[in-house]
């Protein structure tokens, strides 16, 4: 007897039984990539906020000096009233110290130090920041730098003649803004194009400003104890998008903000941190 | 023993001789002043409740470069009874501060202050408004003090700043 056609037709079901592969070549193709390392692009965190902290150290004892001659030597070390409002101040000019649209307005409490010798204003005490979609507060001091004031600029306003019998003719000012740094307790919020609320906030930041002629980039970088990241807000149940919250957990964690025109990039330290993500709720299934 | 009876009164003298010839060098330094000081008294020279009008002082570093230049419109001169010192008491002011190459950084109005002539100081208990020499910076406070010799300024609190910074430009996404 052939058993052959027998076996045929009992493998034959099996055949047809048989799922089909549950995980194809395609699949494991697009894993691998997904899970593959990438390159980190290198924002420079580290390296531009280190830079900034030596420079302030530099021009720190240059003030401590004139404000002692000043008489005003506790404005750096006392504990500060809350920051006022500017609804408290009085305004003798109406609209100067109004926020515009290509304006950063800033307050603070103790007062504001400028030095001939370096192009740097520092804000003392409460200080807040308002102005591009942004608040940022910080409650111990604020440091602007600003790029020197363009020779050609300045040489270009008056006559050659004229310039010579004025001597205020030589405008130089400040130049454009470069970067803030803020000390103690720094918060920063603000909102993107779609509405997503964006917090950061840490002991120490760094706000910097590009200075490229077809692009205004800005960046701040937060380095220290106790970062703060969060995009959307987790803990509002009924909202739209995916929302992310993180804090750290390491003392040298950094976390870097980059703002390309209405675009923001966000970078962090690889280790140390916990995240918290918030999704949509599922939509009610149609019946 | 008369050897050194002998050399005692012969060193006496001139040891007396070297206790006056001590002195004069103390009173030398008394006598040299500070040209700067000399003048700062100078001006001082004038009895408390005079007026001055339109006084213009500038100041310049070791280079010769400008730090600051303070005008005031009305000056009075009062006795300071705290510090029983004299003080200019003026109204109108302008303070122009200088950068390290001499150029305007800065211009800030007073309306009064008082000029402390011995720490070339001006100190603002009234509204300060400074303004950047570029138009893209002001700032105003109640109040202020400005060493006019480093050209450093501390605009006392609450105080207001405003910068104006390039619009962003709108990019697509890398």
């Amino acid at each position: 007897m052939k058993l052959q056609p027998l076996i045929l037709l009992t493998v034959i079901p099996i055949l047809f039984a048989a799922p089909p592969p549950r995980v194809t070549d395609k699949d494991l193709a697009r894993f691998e990539r997904l899970v593959t390392p990438r390159g980190r692009p290198d924002l420079g965190a580290v390296e531009s906020y280190e830079k900034a902290q030596a420079r302030n150290q530099a021009t720190t004892k240059r003030m401590v000096d004139f404000l002692n001659s000043a008489s005003q030597p506790t404005l750096i070390s006392q504990t500060d009233s809350p920051a006022p409002s500017q609804d408290e101040i009085e305004d003798p000019l109406e609209g100067l110290f109004e926020p515009e649209p290509d304006t950063l307005l800033i307050s603070c409490s103790k007062g504001i130090y400028l030095d001939g010798e370096s192009y740097e204003i520092d804000y003392l005490g409460e200080v807040k920041i308002q102005g591009k979609g942004l608040t940022m507060t910080c409650d111990k001091q604020l440091k602007a730098l600003f790029y020197p004031p363009k020779k050609e600029e300045a040489a270009g306003k008056l006559p050659t003649e004229q310039a010579e019998k004025d001597p205020l003719a030589k405008f130089g000012g400040f130049g454009d803004l470069k970067q803030f740094t803020a000390s103690g307790n720094v918060r920063v919020n603000g909102k993107t194009e779609d509405g997503q609320i964006v917090y950061m906030g840490g002991d120490n930041a760094l706000y910097e400003m590009s200075k490229e002629s077809d692009l205004e980039n800005s960046t701040i970088t937060f380095r220290g104890k106790k970062i703060g990241f969060m995009m959307g807000d987790v803990t509002n149940k009924s909202k739209i998008g995916t929302s992310y919250a993180m804090t750290s957990v390491s003392n040298n964690a950094w976390i870097k903000a980059v703002v390309r025109g209405k675009m923001l990039f966000v970078e962090w330290s690889p280790t140390g941190w916990l995240t918290k993500v918030g999704f949509p709720p599922q939509a009610s299934e149609k019946k | 023993m008369k050897l050194p009876l002998l050399m005692l009164i012969f060193f006496l003298p001139s040891c007396q001789k070297e206790e006056k010839r001590a002195r004069p060098p103390i009173q030398k330094e008394a006598n040299t002043e500070d040209p700067n000081e000399k003048q700062k008294q100078s001006l001082l020279n004038v009895p408390a409740g005079a007026v001055i009008e339109d006084l213009v002082l500038p100041y310049y570093n070791d280079d010769k470069k400008k730090v600051s230049l303070l005008t005031i419109k009305e000056v009075t001169v009062a006795d300071d009874l705290r510090s029983d010192k004299t003080i200019l008491k003026g109204e109108n002011l302008k303070v122009w501060l200088f950068d390290d190459e001499g150029a305007v950084r800065s211009t800030t109005v007073i309306s009064s202050a008082d000029y402390l002539v011995n720490k070339e100081q001006l100190v603002a208990k009234s509204e300060v408004l400074m303004i950047g020499s570029n138009g893209k910076f002001a700032a105003k406070s109640k109040g202020g003090v400005f060493s006019l010799t480093s050209g450093q300024a501390i605009l006392l609190g609450p105080a207001t700043a405003q910068f104006k910074i390039p619009q962003k430009k709108d990019i697509e996404a890398p």
